[in-house]
């Protein structure tokens, strides 16, 4: 793994919080610099080559959003917020702040871990994706090869079954397209549906599980309650 | 100092000054004086005009009022008379209206000089007016029109003069009277007898005060009515011949218009009544829809003026009672959102440091400790969340995302999300949905959140290996699912006390949950414009989810 090559840093006012992220950070390889406020974690942006930044909303000198305004100033590098706050106005607020994630406290660290490796395989293999000139759909940290009818999530091969397979490339050929469960079934079956909606559910459940970093809380393969199902263009 | 005269306006100055009686009487006693003055100048122009031959009488009796001038008149060859212009008779009618004119014009300087102060004595003449009962004054304008009745056979002048004068006065008290008092009919004896009769408000009850008031109505015009036949029996004996018929009538005629007048009082007064029934009425329909700002303006003259004011006074209790219980709900919510973004920032620590005790090598008791750590911080955190939760909806701060949606669907796509849960519970879940989609406007999020509460809230608290009936049914105009389940332990509580905050059906609460499901289910239901009830029968827990269908019905045949 190439994970000792990259610098992370890790900004929270916390110091065991800091401590935990580094400790599950650095068992997977990774090299982590701590900042304990926004002012500390400006001057470690300005002197070291960093790849990918950890901070915590509210911290004393500097608040995170503040800080994450000023270094995407001068970089673009790939942010993930740490914040208490669960509401979706605070969540769209530190996205538009120029944040690539969200993540709200208490979190699990091992989901902290493949939410840093899927930032930086984005932030790193979007350019040879391109480069390669593969007949592809990319849709955030997901890539579907319509010529192998693969999906990779993070670069990574997943394991579909066949049915799983169509019901990925029709939902990714129309991003944010809302499909009943009775469309998906009549399109990938060709048989008209009679009650069979929890097939599709079913089906759409175990996709979700293989693909999502939280299958809890779902960031592509989402439920429209009451009506289907979507898949979310990042 | 300049800026503070610089604010005040003249004319504001010139109201506010303080008016002076003596100054008012004067001016007024000048104004009499000029009207008088006037109006036996208009008496005696109408005088010369009537009758040329006037003129001789009036200037001689002017002149013997004014001193007994001899007459130098001569006649003309057109058969009038021209006073003949001598010198001294210039001087002395010279003297005597440059005196007149002088004597006028100080009055008139008088009578604008002060009209500020005289205004003010004629309100208070008015009010002494005012005080004055209807029938009195009535009887001295009929004494006046009978002394003018009396004049016309009898045309001494003195009479027409004083008579002339008499009447300017008379319409100038008139117009005084008028203008300045609204009630000029409404002040009269039997209004004075009835009011007298009904001023007893404190002392008796309202039912009692419409009653009397309804009788001393009746009797003020029974008492007219007897006035009227007697008056007229005992006149028509009494009064001579002539004219005995229409003056014996004048008594009936005023009686009935008593009697009218009396009516009309106790109309207005009813009206009056209902008028404030009203307004209390409506205050009372808009408390109840929730207005607590209405206020009543119930005019403290009116009967129902006490509980007019208690209305408002128990309208202020209850709106601070409110005010009071809502700040007190805020603030206890408050305390709980901070309290749980305290509490999240230490649980992240004990959760990553849990998870780093996982991977290290550790005998197999520590291991099984570590797994409970991990069970317990995981149920800590999900408490947490359900509490920040339950109090943003509490407070109505939740955002809502309100769609139409088929709650049918929703209710599979929630069963297919959890089929690991109902997996694991051990339970069989007879579940009854139509293929017909029933769609209500609700936040689907929200809507899921509630029957994934409802779900689990069964299969912690179930008998093992009893049944969970679900169903959905849409009547009337209604989609409810319900939820019926028997319950592992005795359920102690009412289905609505189950719905509070931090309940659970087991007191000592042992099992998973942090209490708040129903609660949540609840507060979500309801934010999204929906019922949510619980029932409980014995064992049997039931809970029911209600919205209103989109377009009142099923609707049909959706592909």
């Amino acid at each position: 793994m190439d994970n000792e090559s990259k610098n992370i840093l890790v900004v929270d006012d916390d110091r065991e919080i800091v401590r935990a992220i580094a400790l599950t950070l650095e068992s997977e390889g990774y090299t982590v610099l701590k900042a304990y406020d926004g002012m500390e974690a400006l001057d470690l942006v300005a002197t070291k080559n960093i790849h990918l930044i950890i901070i915590d909303v509210m911290m004393p000198r500097l608040d995170g959003l503040s800080a994450i305004m000023r270094i995407r100033e001068g970089k673009n590098l790939p942010i993930i917020v740490l914040s208490a706050k669960s509401e979706n106005s605070d969540k769209i607020l530190g996205l538009s702040m120029g944040a690539d994630d969200y993540v709200t406290k208490p979190f699990n660290p091992m989901e902290l871990a493949a939410r840093v490796k899927s930032q930086l395989r984005r932030y790193t293999s979007l350019g040879d994706i391109n480069s390669q000139g593969e007949n592809v759909i990319i849709n955030g940290r997901l890539r579907f090869n319509l010529d192998e009818h693969v999906l990779y999530a993070d670069d990574e091969p997943i394991k579909l079954t066949a049915t799983e397979t169509k019901i990925v490339e029709l939902l990714m050929r129309n991003p944010g397209r809302i499909f009943p469960a009775e469309e998906i079934y009549s399109k990938i079956w060709n048989e008209s549906a009679y009650s069979t909606e929890n097939t599709v559910m079913v089906h759409i459940r175990r996709i979700r599980e293989k693909i999502e970093i939280n299958p809890s809380e779902p960031e592509y393969l989402k439920v429209v309650w009451g009506i289907g199902y979507k898949f979310e263009k990042h | 100092m300049v800026t503070n005269s610089r604010s005040i306006d003249p004319g504001e100055l010139l109201r506010s000054r303080p008016t002076n009686t003596f100054k008012g009487l004067i001016s007024w006693l000048c104004l009499l004086f000029i009207l008088c003055a006037v109006s036996l100048l208009l008496v005696f122009a109408v005088m010369v005009l009537v009758s040329p031959g006037m003129t001789e009488y009036a200037t001689d009796s002017v002149h013997e009022f004014a001193g007994s001038v001899p007459r130098h008149l001569e006649e003309t060859p057109d058969g009038g008379y021209v006073e003949i212009q001598a010198p001294e008779l210039v001087y002395e009618y010279g003297v005597k209206i440059v005196s007149a004119v002088a004597v006028m014009l100080t009055a008139l300087i008088l009578v604008f000089a002060f009209r500020q102060d005289r205004r003010a004595f004629e309100a208070i003449v008015a009010r002494w007016l005012g005080w004055v009962w209807m029938e009195a004054k009535l009887i001295i304008i009929a004494c006046f029109l009978v002394f003018l009745l009396s004049l016309m056979g009898n045309s001494s002048t003195p009479l027409i003069f004083t008579a002339g004068v008499l009447g300017v006065l008379l319409l100038y008290f008139l117009c005084l009277d008028v203008g300045r008092n609204r009630r000029f009919f409404g002040h009269n004896i039997i209004h004075s007898v009835l009011l007298r009769i009904n001023d007893f408000h404190k002392m008796t009850t309202f039912q009692q005060r419409a009653l009397r008031r309804a009788y001393s109505v009746i009797g003020v015009c029974a008492a007219l009515i007897a006035f009227g036949l007697f008056g007229y029996g005992i006149l028509i004996n009494l009064l001579p011949p002539p004219h005995r018929d229409k003056l014996a009538l004048t008594v009936p005629f005023v009686s009935v218009v008593g009697v009218i007048g009396a009516v009309w009082w106790y109309i207005l007064s009813l009206k009056r009544d209902l008028r404030d029934w009203n307004l209390l009425m409506d205050q009372i329909t808009e408390m109840y829809g929730g207005n607590l700002d209405a206020v009543n303006h119930v005019p403290p003259t009116s009967n129902l003026y006490d509980c007019a004011m208690q209305l408002n006074m128990i309208r202020t209790g209850v709106q601070k009672a409110v005010e009071e219980g809502t700040k007190a709900d805020r603030t206890k919510i408050e305390l709980i959102t901070n309290v749980s973004h305290d509490i999240k920032t230490p649980l992240t620590s004990v959760i990553s440091y849990v998870e780093l005790l996982k991977k290290e090598e550790l005998s197999p008791a520590a291991k099984d400790y570590v797994d409970i750590l991990s069970q317990k911080t995981q149920r800590l955190s999900v408490i947490v969340q359900d509490v920040f939760e339950v109090s943003k909806a509490a407070t109505g701060n939740i955002s809502l995302n309100l769609d139409d949606l088929d709650i049918g669907r929703l209710l599979k796509q929630t069963f297919v999300e959890m089929e690991e849960v109902i997996e694991h519970s051990k339970l069989q879940f007879r579940v009854d949905i139509p293929d017909t989609p029933m769609l209500v406007h609700a936040d689907g999020q929200r809507l899921y959140r509630v029957f994934q509460n409802l779900i689990r809230n069964c299969t912690q608290y179930s008998l093992e290996g009893s049944r969970v009936y679900v169903s959905l049914v849409a009547q009337s105009g209604l989609a409810s699912a319900s939820i019926r389940n028997v319950s592992k332990t005795e359920i102690t509580m009412k289905g609505e006390d189950l719905t509070a905050r931090f309940v659970r059906g087991d007191q000592n609460r042992t099992t998973e949950g942090s209490g708040l499901g129903l609660s949540i289910a609840k507060s979500f239901t309801e934010a999204c414009g929906g019922r949510f009830f619980v029932r409980t029968d014995g064992d049997l827990f039931v809970a029911t989810v209600q919205f209103p269908l989109v377009g009142g019905e099923t609707i049909k045949g959706m592909a």
